[in-house]
């Protein structure tokens, strides 16, 4: 059997490969040797195929089968074995094989040993890649070796605890005694190593961290050491660019960190050197800084008085200013973790800050933007907005979402007049128009509703910047919106901050059918778009004709949602064009929503969803859904919520007939009753629908609660009736009964509740719409309402209909709801 | 630190150090993604980058990249220190590195990895330290393969200024020399150049 090629060998002739195939190939024929090789057992060549394996690895090939023969090397007595061996137990073994294991009893051997390299070896291995087992088997060795007055193995050993105390914490309390001494070295590398072990043993656990402060003064220790180091001079074996031993340093300070947190005596006693440390050291080179680095993060950390803190932040502009990219960079992350406690020292170098954001290096201009935003504040608002739209204009794609989104808010927070507000907001929407974030729409279009007096300014900025181009997504769901209410105010040129431009209806009309047909404009946009055009019916006068043309057109269109908006305005058209202009009407301010906070209630005006939920006319069944810009319209205030419209079903007009008789008889023993049989089944809030899904929704009606007359005038009287849910005590639920006591019919008879803020309605579909005359039948309708407050019941019912040739309609309050329908 | 790679400017990996548990196919992926974000970094950008949920601090020295995996409260500039220092003590090594050298003697450079670091950690801030320790080690492989019966190994003699005292001492150099015959421990002289001597492997 020849001897094995040579590692070198090996690695030359696959060097030469030229395809990856033939790389393959060479790699396959070698490891066939290799294996056959293995199974001689070949003790000589051993180390050599190995090795060769683990180059192979290296290349990405499989290695697996080598990993026995990696033990036995390191059961060899050869020094090169071991040394291979060790090697490539850390590159192919880890504590997923169980083959792992077996190394247990050989590494404790090795740590025996006799030779100082050998034991060095088994403390790098076990150091490295130790499971938790093998780390629980020999901390007992590396404790002994811990103590030991051999420097070499000693600065092993203390490492070697680290990853032994990191696998298995348990551990930790072992090596607490030898760790007393370990400070008073002179060699550097068990200094360096101990104060690493320190520093594992302080983080980890708050007793060890007391204990340090406390008994072993180890505060005083290191500030001897690091003093020493910096007063000391020329130390050759370990100078870097003039500085004796940064990377002790930085550790020193890293772990006087931990100690100093919340302690005010530690943080006392290492204030001098501190200063000392951020005042001496060199800074022309990067290892200075890094130093510097370090010491400040330990200032922030600690309870450092105020003249050292200052002094921090002061290197940290300095740093600012510092031509090395990499010094920027860490100087922008530094300030943003200070940023909230030290604000006012930061503000001072907020200039520079800004210029970071013309840095070409992308990790750096995000660091600056968040700086930036953190920065903003009533006062600067104006300069650092137009920095911030500027740099909007020419950053990465990658930011101008997150960009976008902070100057919003930044914007809300700040804003000195309702017209730079929107000025701002049009700004970011032309220049960043499809990066916006989708709630971005219904907040911009709160916004601009609620700036009552900026209106015809909004709505013609945004006519004009649609008109070039709208292919911004976000920008045109805003233009479209706006343009929708308030296109009469454009029309008629009314706008006083600016020039009015001349528009005619047509025009606008244009502009609004080229976003509908557009191939870029989403079905999102699309929808608004139409929407816009149909409430555009109400506010033009010539154009009608052409807006009708435009949503029948649109009745047969693929696009389903497009579809049903379409039709459903047609029918607005032809059946319900009496409503049309009340349920086109112009929005009304709106209450606050606020973006962050979580809120109690949902409110649902009906502004958090596109266009049509509020002009969804009613559907072809007999009743009409409430409306809610109507209800808000009528009732006023801020303070009652709107309805959530239902889904109408085609219900018999006598299952009100069935209830009635279910109340009549009395029916207690739980028949699921006729009502929840109205119940639609689409997009109800849950919680009203719990109580009826599995349990009938009546309780016992025998101690029931009393009925109410709740509006009785002009012949028209409505009463209430109440059950309480079993399921849910906060829902009740109301049976409104409306009865006519003229000799006239009453038709087209529309019933309206709206609640107070605290309690959330919901109306079901009514039987029917006429209230006989004589009170020979009554019209039946469910409410159901939410009080998890449990708070008073009050109500303002709003009652429309057609009584003797002409439209009759009135407002009440119900306040006289007894106690235990809400208690 | 959590693991330390070198890599080429064509995406060969030269080494891989990983000072935590994962297993391969995790480390390939992990090795493929890093090496595309590394490489795709223009020249004037910072040394810095955030990856997944380390920081990652790379620096090219002629064709190889050292990149190295940190934890947030580790220091950026000194880890800048730490792979200078490294490619200092393969250039004391090896005698003016380059990339050729690491690819031929990969093993030796995770010896002085293993020298240098454990665990992550700086275990010997002095560079002398660090090479001395390395050399003998080296001359310990020496060393001991003269000890062995197997002439047919190609092991010349090798030639060398000085003893190390505490080779010297460690009563394994001195069985092996009692063990010789005069002739050869005359001859028997150690040449301290890792370039120069014998290959076992």
């Amino acid at each position: 059997m020849p001897a094995p090629i040579r590692l070198r060998e090996l690695i030359r002739t696959i060097r030469t490969a030229r395809t990856q195939a033939e790389e393959r190939e060479m790699i396959q024929k070698e490891c066939a040797a290799i294996r056959s090789s293995f199974r001689e057992e070949d003790n000589t060549y051993r180390c050599r195929n190995v090795a060769k394996l683990l180059y192979m690895h290296m290349l990405g090939y499989p290695a697996h089968f080598g990993q026995l023969e990696c033990l036995k090397l390191i059961a060899s007595q050869k020094f090169t074995d071991k040394r291979i061996g060790y090697l490539g137990a850390m590159l192919l073994l880890d504590e997923r094989q169980d083959v792992h294991l077996l190394m247990t009893n050989c590494i404790k051997n090795d740590l025996n040993h006799s030779t100082q390299y050998v034991q060095g070896l088994a403390l790098c291995t076990l150091g490295c890649m130790g499971s938790s087992e093998m780390c629980r088997d020999l901390a007992g060795e590396v404790e002994k070796l811990l103590k030991t007055s051999n420097s070499y193995l000693r600065k092993k050993a203390a490492l070697c605890a680290v990853h032994v105390i990191r696998k298995v914490p348990e551990l930790m309390e072992m090596f607490l005694p030898a760790t007393k001494n370990l400070l008073n070295e002179k060699n550097h590398g068990v200094l360096h190593t101990s104060v690493v072990l320190l520093t594992e043993m302080c983080e980890r656990s708050p007793d060890m961290l007391a204990h340090f402060r406390k008994n072993e003064k180890l505060v005083p220790q290191l500030v001897r050491i690091l003093k020493n180091l910096i007063m000391s001079g020329y130390s050759p074996e370990h100078d870097v660019s003039g500085i004796s031993d940064p990377f002790l340093q930085v550790r020193i300070l890293r772990l006087l960190r931990i100690l100093g947190r919340n302690d005010d005596d530690s943080s006392e006693a290492m204030n001098d050197i501190l200063a000392q440390v951020a005042t001496n050291t060199e800074t022309s080179k990067n290892v200075g800084n890094a130093i510097l680095y370090e010491t400040v993060l330990t200032i922030m950390d600690i309870k450092s008085e105020s003249g050292l803190r200052v002094l921090a932040i002061n290197i940290l502009g300095r740093f600012l200013l510092n031509n090395d990219k990499n010094i920027r960079y860490v100087a922008l992350t530094s300030l943003l973790k200070t940023v909230q406690t030290d604000h006012n020292a930061v503000q001072r170098h907020r200039s520079t800050i800004v210029d970071c954001l013309k840095d070409l290096d992308v990790s750096i201009k995000r660091r600056a933007m968040e700086l930036s935003f953190a920065l903003v504040n009533g006062n600067n608002i104006r300069g650092m907005m137009k920095e911030l739209l500027y740099f909007l204009d020419s950053c990465e794609p990658e930011f101008k979402a997150d960009c976008a989104s902070g100057i919003f808010l930044a914007a809300e927070k700040y804003a000195p007049s309702k017209r730079w507000h929107i000025d701002t907001i049009m700004r970011v929407l032309t220049t960043a128009g499809s990066y916006v974030r989708d709630d971005a729409v219904p907040n911009l279009i709160q916004l601009i509703t609620n700036s009552v007096e900026m209106h015809a300014y909004t709505v013609q900025r945004l006519y004009k910047a649609i008109l070039g181009d709208y292919s911004q997504q976000p920008l045109v769901q805003v233009a479209a919106w706006c343009i929708g209410e308030y296109g009469d105010l454009l029309v008629s040129g009314q706008c006083e901050e600016e020039e009015p431009i001349q528009v005619t209806e047509d025009e606008v009309l244009d502009i609004l059918e080229s976003v509908l047909i557009s191939n870029m404009s989403t079905s999102v946009t699309r929808g608004y778009a139409l929407t816009a055009i149909m409430k555009l019916s109400t506010r033009f006068s010539c154009t009608v004709n052409r807006i009708k043309k435009v949503v029948s057109i649109y009745g047969s269109s693929i696009d389903v949602e497009l579809q049903q908006r379409a039709v459903e305005y047609n029918a607005l058209f032809k059946k319900y064009d009496h409503m049309r202009s009340a349920l086109l009407e112009r929005m009304p301010v709106m209450e606050k929503v606020t973006t962050n906070g979580p809120t109690d209630i949902v409110q649902t005006n009906g502004e958090t969803e596109p266009a049509p939920l509020e002009t969804k006319p009613p559907p072809s069944g007999p009743q009409p859904a409430s409306q809610a810009n109507d209800l808000l319209d009528l009732l006023g205030g801020n303070d009652i919520t709107p309805i959530i419209p239902t889904v109408p079903t085609s219900k018999p007009a006598s299952a009100g007939g069935e209830l009635l008789d279910l109340l009549g008889d009395l029916n207690l023993t739980g028949a699921p009753p006729s009502a929840p049989a109205s119940v639609p089944q689409l997009s109800q809030p849950p919680f009203l629908l719990d109580g009826l899904s599995s349990q009938p929704l009546f309780n016992d009606i025998a101690s029931g609660i009393p009925s109410i007359t709740a509006y009785s005038k002009n012949g028209l009287k409505i009463e209430f009736t109440f059950e309480r849910s079993n399921t849910n005590p906060s829902v009740t639920v109301i049976t409104i009964q409306a009865s006519n006591s003229t000799e006239l019919d009453m038709t087209d008879f529309v019933f309206q509740a709206a609640v107070p803020k605290t309690f959330q309605l919901q109306l079901l579909s009514p039987s029917s719409s006429i209230v006989p005359a004589f009170n020979t039948g009554t019209i039946t309708q469910v409410i159901k309402v939410l009080n998890p407050q449990k708070q008073q019941l009050r109500m303002r019912i709003k009652l429309t209909y057609n009584h003797k040739g002409s439209a009759m309609q009135d407002l009440a309050e119900v306040n006289n709801f007894p106690p235990q329908s809400w208690q | 630190m959590r693991f330390m790679l070198l890599f080429s400017r064509q995406g060969k990996l030269r080494l891989q150090k990983w000072y935590l548990a994962m297993s391969d196919k995790e480390r390939k992926k992990m090795v493929r993604e890093l090496m595309q974000v590394v490489l795709a970094r223009k020249p004037k950008m910072c040394s810095f980058l955030e990856w997944r949920d380390l920081k990652v601090v790379y620096k090219r020295y002629a064709s190889l990249y050292f990149c190295c995996a940190i934890e947030g409260q580790d220091n950026e500039l000194i880890t800048l220190e730490l792979i200078h220092r490294y490619v200092e003590l393969l250039d004391k090594y090896f005698g003016s590195v380059c990339e050729l050298d690491i690819i031929f003697n990969f093993e030796k450079a995770y010896f002085i990895l293993d020298e240098f670091l454990m665990g992550g950690d700086v275990q010997d801030t002095s560079k002398k330290s660090v090479l001395k320790a390395i050399e003998q080690a080296d001359l310990l492989q020496e060393v001991w393969s003269g000890s062995s019966a197997d002439k047919n190994d190609e092991v010349d003699f090798l030639f060398c200024t000085y003893l190390p005292l505490a080779l010297a001492l460690s009563c394994h150099f001195m069985g092996i020399l009692q063990g010789l015959e005069e002739r050869e421990t005359t001859l028997w002289y150690l040449f301290c150049s890792s370039n120069n001597y014998s290959d076992q492997l």
